[in-house]
């Protein structure tokens, strides 16, 4: 019996030193990438003085090939290595873009106002956390309660900046926000993807058998809409925001009523989360659009894109000319969007998004060409790209090294 | 053929207006972390002296009505100053009513109709009686009302220390249910006639789990489900005569006891036991002070009327300012003379 005690103390006290020397390793992992981001933007400042490209793919596949080699000697897995570095390098790239844009700007550092919808940890404020994690501008968040109060308060200049959801991959556009860029006349001066994690909150006690009636926002309740077929004796109300919906489930504390929101802003409001991600698609991002009254210079170095309006005239195959003008400059087009103009029945607005700086030579020349065939052309902004491409090491190299081992 | 709905149903309603919600208005007007302090130590403490934890006596003080801004403004400023400096005897409360019950028609309070017209704009009256409750819980001091009207407690109540109910409704069912629920502590008045069984049924109620129809901070209609407010108790407010005396308090004391409940009283000095006389106030206070010096411990508290400017005014087009639109009150020097005497 006390030896038996005598055993589990001696089990519990070398757990608690495992444990320990982990939490040194962590730390020292977490000192050694924050000393990798300096070197990173060293580097940065070596490629702006000598007009380098942030991305160098050749050497980004030198370096994956010769890591997941080095990992393979300590007996981990080339994919446990791309993944881990394909992290790290995403960070560092993503770092040395803010870097040129905030030298190419030259930028205060006072923090900006930045207008968002809803509460504290709405997806959108989420968005734009993310949006500022590498930059070395801090934000104060403006929490407006609709769209038009977002660009309403840009416009007034009450905030420097805003951030508005564009799109969804499960639910499609936000129609209003298209409108709305129109009115405004704002310039799109950055993009951000965020993948959406939709959770059920509920108060303690509740099941998905006890819950009857869940809460949340249009959008949100549209990105289950699996989930709601699926539990056919649960019924889906609107609310205004999914913050609101919280405060609903946290007023009526009862075990019937659930709400739809963010993980973030679930356990900020002390209710719990019965089930992580039940949007339809596991993959399913929001594009979020930065706008501002000034527009931003994407310096070269930077991958851009860009958005423009036009219209056409009604002349059979008008659109298929303007859209041949990207085809013979080359140019790749992100998307294509149709907005009826409501003081024209019957006629259209496109909405196009394509990679290229409004800036470059190239573009320009599209641009003035796009004028001659379309009615009207309006730039809405160039900005830097959000997605940063994993470089990937090719099937050929990664069985070479398999084979040497 | 349909019949119009309006020959049978809403017959005498001749119009409906809509009104903001509970969560509109406390996004306009905001409980600020300051004012929650106001607030939560109020409650706290009424509740310690209702418990016999804080030997303090609560004086609940203030205008018979509310009709103006700014001269409930400029009272709460000088009551905050009482409030601070006669701490160590007195807990000192300003009573905030923005709801007035009528003996038959008249002005319903600044909520019903706060451009004192008859316009009853009630969606400026949530506002205005908001806004002030959130200017004085700034300012430190806890604020009492009476609650009428069972809806509006979610407009206000998060921003009030303490809750009356009248004399003619201590024997509602409705109220009963309303206080069961209310998140601070409520007095019930004894009836009009003077007698007291109306109102230790209503404690006894008010203690005890309801579920009523009501709104929830949307608006929408919603049943709540309440666990009864353990901080029920009695006011004794006269009838058709003064009961403020030793004798009655006792009687009171004794009936309490037969139903089981604390014997925990405050006492309207104003009332059946001014016999409408708004001057005998202060005589009123005195006495029962003197009962609280002379060791009676289920006395805990005195409610008084006053306002800057002593007396009443009817409505009209040129009011005098800080001077009451409804019951008479005593006047600001009078009301400090008397706090300070105590």
């Amino acid at each position: 019996m006390k030896e038996a005690q005598k055993n589990s103390n001696n089990y519990y006290e070398q757990l608690n030193d495992l444990r320990q020397s982990i939490g040194q390793l962590d730390e020292d992992l977490l000192r050694i990438f924050a000393e990798r981001r300096k070197l990173s933007l060293k580097v940065a400042n070596n490629k702006l003085a000598t007009g380098k490209k942030v991305r160098d793919q050749a050497q980004e596949k030198n370096l994956l090939s010769n890591l997941t080699k080095k990992g393979q000697a300590l007996g981990i897995e080339p994919s446990v290595t791309l993944s881990l570095f394909h992290n790290i390098i995403e960070d560092s790239v993503r770092s040395q873009y803010d870097f040129f844009l905030e030298n190419c700007a030259q930028e205060s550092l006072e923090p900006l106002t930045l207008a968002v919808l809803g509460e504290p940890d709405s997806y959108s404020h989420i968005a734009a956390q993310q949006h500022f994690a590498t930059k070395k501008r801090r934000f104060t968040p403006e929490f407006c309660p609709n769209f038009l109060s977002i660009f309403k308060s840009i416009d007034a200049k009450r905030a420097d900046i805003g951030i508005v959801p564009i799109e969804n991959t499960t639910a499609g556009n936000i129609t209003e926000v298209y409108d709305l860029l129109l009115q405004y006349q704002l310039k799109i001066v950055g993009e951000e993807k965020l993948k959406v994690k939709h959770c059920l909150v509920a108060p303690k006690g509740a099941s998905l058998e006890t819950i009857k009636d869940v809460y949340s926002h249009p959008q949100a309740i549209a990105q289950c809409k699996a989930f709601f077929n699926q539990h056919p004796h649960i019924n889906s109300h609107f609310r205004s925001s999914t913050s609101s919906a919280l405060k609903l489930v946290a007023e009526y504390q009862n075990p019937s009523i659930a709400a739809i929101a963010s993980e973030q802003a679930a356990e900020s409001s002390g209710l719990e989360v019965l089930s992580y991600a039940i949007n339809n698609y596991q993959e399913n991002y929001t594009r979020f659009l930065l706008i501002a009254n000034q527009e931003v210079n994407v310096p070269n170095a930077v991958p851009a894109k860009t958005t423009l309006t036009l219209q056409t005239s009604q002349q059979p195959g008008a659109l298929l000319d303007c859209l041949q003008v990207f085809k013979s400059h080359g140019i790749n087009m992100t998307k294509l969007e149709s907005r009826p103009i409501p003081t024209k029945p019957w006629q259209e607005l496109f909405y196009i998004d394509f990679e290229g700086n409004a800036n470059e030579i190239n573009i320009k020349t599209a641009i003035s060409e796009l004028k001659t065939v379309a009615t009207e052309v309006t730039v809405l902004g160039t900005y830097p790209l959000h997605d940063i491409l994993a470089t990937k090491l090719d099937h050929h190299a990664l069985s070479n090294q398999l084979n040497k081992l | 053929m349909m019949t119009p709905n309006n020959t049978i149903h809403n017959k005498n309603i001749h119009r409906l207006d809509l009104l903001t919600t509970p969560e509109a208005l406390k996004i306009k007007v905001p409980l600020t972390e300051k004012s929650a302090k106001t607030v939560i130590q109020g409650r706290n403490t009424i509740q310690r002296i209702l418990d016999g934890k804080d030997e303090r006596t609560l004086i609940i003080a203030g205008p018979c009505s509310i009709h103006d801004i700014d001269s409930a403004k400029e009272y709460a400023h000088r009551l905050k100053k009482l409030h601070d400096e006669l701490s160590d005897k007195l807990f000192i409360v300003m009573r905030a009513y923005f709801e007035k019950p009528r003996t038959s028609v008249g002005w319903k309070g600044l909520i019903n109709d706060p451009n004192l017209d008859g316009s009853n704009d009630m969606n400026l009256g949530l506002y205005k009686a908001r806004e002030l409750l959130a200017w004085i819980a700034e300012l430190g001091l806890p604020t009492a009302t009476e609650a009428l009207d069972p809806v509006t407690p979610q407009y206000i109540a998060d921003l009030i220390s303490w809750s009356a109910v009248g004399a003619r409704t201590t024997e509602s069912h409705t109220h009963r249910e309303m206080a069961s629920g209310l998140s601070m502590p409520v007095g019930f008045k004894n009836s009009t006639d003077g007698s007291l069984s109306a109102a230790v049924n209503a404690i006894i109620s008010a203690q005890s789990p309801h579920t009523f129809i009501g709104i929830d901070n949307g608006g929408n209609t919603a049943l709540l489900h309440t666990t009864g407010n353990p901080y029920s108790h009695i006011i004794l407010r006269g009838g058709k005569k003064p009961n403020y005396d030793s004798a009655s308090v006792e009687a009171c004391i004794k009936q309490l006891k037969q139903a089981n409940l604390p014997p925990r009283i405050i006492i309207d000095a104003s009332h059946g036991n001014s016999s409408k006389d708004f001057k005998k106030q202060p005589m009123v206070a005195k006495s029962v002070m003197e009962q609280i010096s002379n060791g009676n411990q289920a006395i805990k508290g005195i409610m008084l009327e006053g306002h800057l400017v002593e007396g009443n005014q009817s409505l009209s087009e040129n009011l005098t300012y800080g001077q009451s639109i409804t019951d008479s009150c005593i006047g600001w020097q009078e009301t400090e003379c008397l706090l300070r005497s105590l």
